[in-house]
């Protein structure tokens, strides 16, 4: 009875009879798909350039001059024991002066110093840079003065909370303009399939005066759905895998050198780009087959 | 073949189109279906493919209550009635020997049976040299023989046609009634609605009168009325 050859040819057969109505829905597919894509490539590389800078916030402990060796290990040691805490790095009063003269080269500065008038200090790298706040309270006694050995704490309090807060805006913006691009799709993807039904109807009709069944109706609009969704995300994909490789990978490699970030989309370790392949393919056949059948409901009933 | 019992039909806008009808259909038999517009001659054909449901009564549909059919089971049905309409239905980017074959693609027959069971009904409407064109091609009277050819290819027991010559001159329409006729002379039951005066009288058939939903005349050997 079911004849699956009559499905695929049906299918293929009416593509290529309602040629202009398939070629718009692939188009659209792959125009809305694309943008997207595109979107998310760029939003993620902008949230890695983010973290990045996030993750040069960090905390100059300055230790005071006479703190004895035990003290200063135990500061060390309960600092690494926390949970927020990346790294400790210890700068003794030589090093710390030793940078400032490279810093300071050539400049008149270095000739009024005498002796050493800088402190020794733990740089303290953490692994969720927006606690730095709450970090570094913990240098401090419940009156407010500074524990023990420490001397002060310095994180530029001003300069973070702003990045945070612009981070913040940042990656809520990416998130709504993704999540209204993608909607902006479904919904345009959706009404080309279902004008390219409706514009069937006819057949339909015909259809089910002659008896066919329910699921008769519905598969090669279903499989055709399919199609075009699975096509139009192909042709979204092939475009991609152009702009990334000519351009989105070029501004990468800029990026990388320059700022000396490693998690890119495309150039990464991490495989984002074929993470949103996948996802655009998956999306692309999910969102044909979907279309269909919701725009099938008003004709194909009873 | 159909029977009504005590039908009623009441549209949702509160319009009453069938008043309690009570009427036997029998195997083979050609019945026309006449009154003016609006008298329930379309709702009555709807009622028998389940195009739309009744409101209050029964019908039979070859000995079988399709009052309580399943949704599932509708197609069924509609491969047991063939339709045929006063505006064809025929699909236009399909030639004549797709549409055909269309009915019996979609119920799901082999290829085989498509291959002989197609140009037989079209020898039957006389319409075998016009295979390979399009609908458009076709004259308004040749289009329909094609919907007649398009309806009856599954044989149906029964053939429903709704106004069929409603948009056709005289000659044409003596046409169409010819190969109506020789339907049901094979034993299909025949029920035709109409208002073509000259074709109902030229016939002498069985005719049912219907006026604002009711039977006012069953008339064996009938003819429109005066």
């Amino acid at each position: 009875m079911v004849k699956p050859k009559y499905f695929f040819s049906e299918t293929f057969i009416s593509l290529r009879r309602n040629f202009f109505m398939g070629f718009t829905a692939i188009t659209t597919v792959a125009i809305t798909l694309f943008i997207v894509g595109f979107f998310m490539l760029v939003v993620y590389d902008i949230q890695s350039i983010i973290k990045s800078v996030e993750s040069e916030v960090e905390l100059a402990v300055y230790l005071e001059d006479d703190i004895s060796e035990d003290l200063k290990n135990f500061v060390q040691e309960e600092i690494l024991s926390w949970e927020e805490t990346d790294s400790v790095n210890y700068v003794s009063k030589d090093q710390a002066l030793e940078r400032f003269r490279k810093q300071n080269e050539g400049s008149d500065i270095l000739k009024e110093i005498e002796g050493n008038p800088l402190p020794a200090s733990f740089e303290v790298t953490l692994k969720s840079p927006e606690k730095v706040d709450q970090v570094a309270l913990r240098f401090r006694d419940k009156d407010g003065n500074f524990i023990e050995g420490v001397n002060d704490v310095i994180y530029g309090k001003e300069w973070v909370d702003k990045l945070f807060s612009i981070t913040a805006i940042i990656g809520t913006i990416a998130f709504l303009i993704i999540m209204v691009l993608l909607l902006a799709a479904i919904v345009l993807i959706f009404n080309t399939i279902r004008l390219s039904i409706y514009a069937r109807r006819k057949e339909i009709e015909v259809m089910k005066l002659v008896g066919a069944t329910n699921w008769f109706v519905r598969i090669p609009f279903l499989f055709e759905g399919f199609f075009e969704g699975f096509s139009g995300s192909v042709i979204s994909i092939i475009l991609l895998y152009f702009i990334n490789t000519f351009l989105l990978a070029k501004g990468e490699v800029i990026i990388a050198d320059t700022m000396r970030i490693k998690d890119l989309a495309i150039i990464g370790s991490g495989n984002v780009i074929f993470y949103v392949y996948i996802g655009i393919f998956v999306l692309g056949g999910l969102i044909g087959i979907v279309s269909s059948g919701i725009a099938l409901r008003r004709y194909v009933s009873a | 073949m159909i029977e009504f019992k005590n039908v009623s039909k009441v549209y949702d806008d509160n319009t009453v189109a069938l008043k309690n009808i009570n009427l036997v259909i029998e195997k083979g038999e050609f019945v026309f279906l006449v009154g003016p517009s609006g008298s329930g001659k379309s709702t009555f054909i709807k009622l028998i493919i389940k195009e739309i449901n009744e409101s209050s009564g029964s019908i039979f549909v070859a000995e079988k209550n399709i009052c309580n059919l399943k949704p599932g089971r509708v197609p069924q049905l509609r491969r047991n009635v063939g339709c045929v309409f006063q505006d064809f239905k025929l699909l236009p980017d399909r030639t004549i020997f797709e549409n055909v074959a269309f009915a019996l693609e979609v119920i799901g027959r082999p290829d085989y049976e498509i291959r002989i069971q197609v140009p037989q009904v079209l020898k039957l409407v006389g319409l075998y040299n016009k295979l390979n064109s399009y609908p458009h091609q076709l004259s308004a009277g040749e289009q329909q023989r094609i919907s007649i050819a398009r309806a009856f290819v599954n044989r149906p027991p029964i053939l429903l046609a709704d106004e069929p010559t409603g948009n056709l001159d005289p000659a044409t329409s003596d046409g169409i009634m010819k190969i109506l006729s020789r339907i049901n002379l094979i034993g299909t039951t025949v029920l035709m609605a109409t208002h073509d005066r000259n074709i109902v009288n030229s016939m002498r058939r069985r005719v049912v009168e219907l006026e604002e939903g009711e039977i006012i005349r069953d008339q064996k050997r009938g003819v429109y009325g005066d």
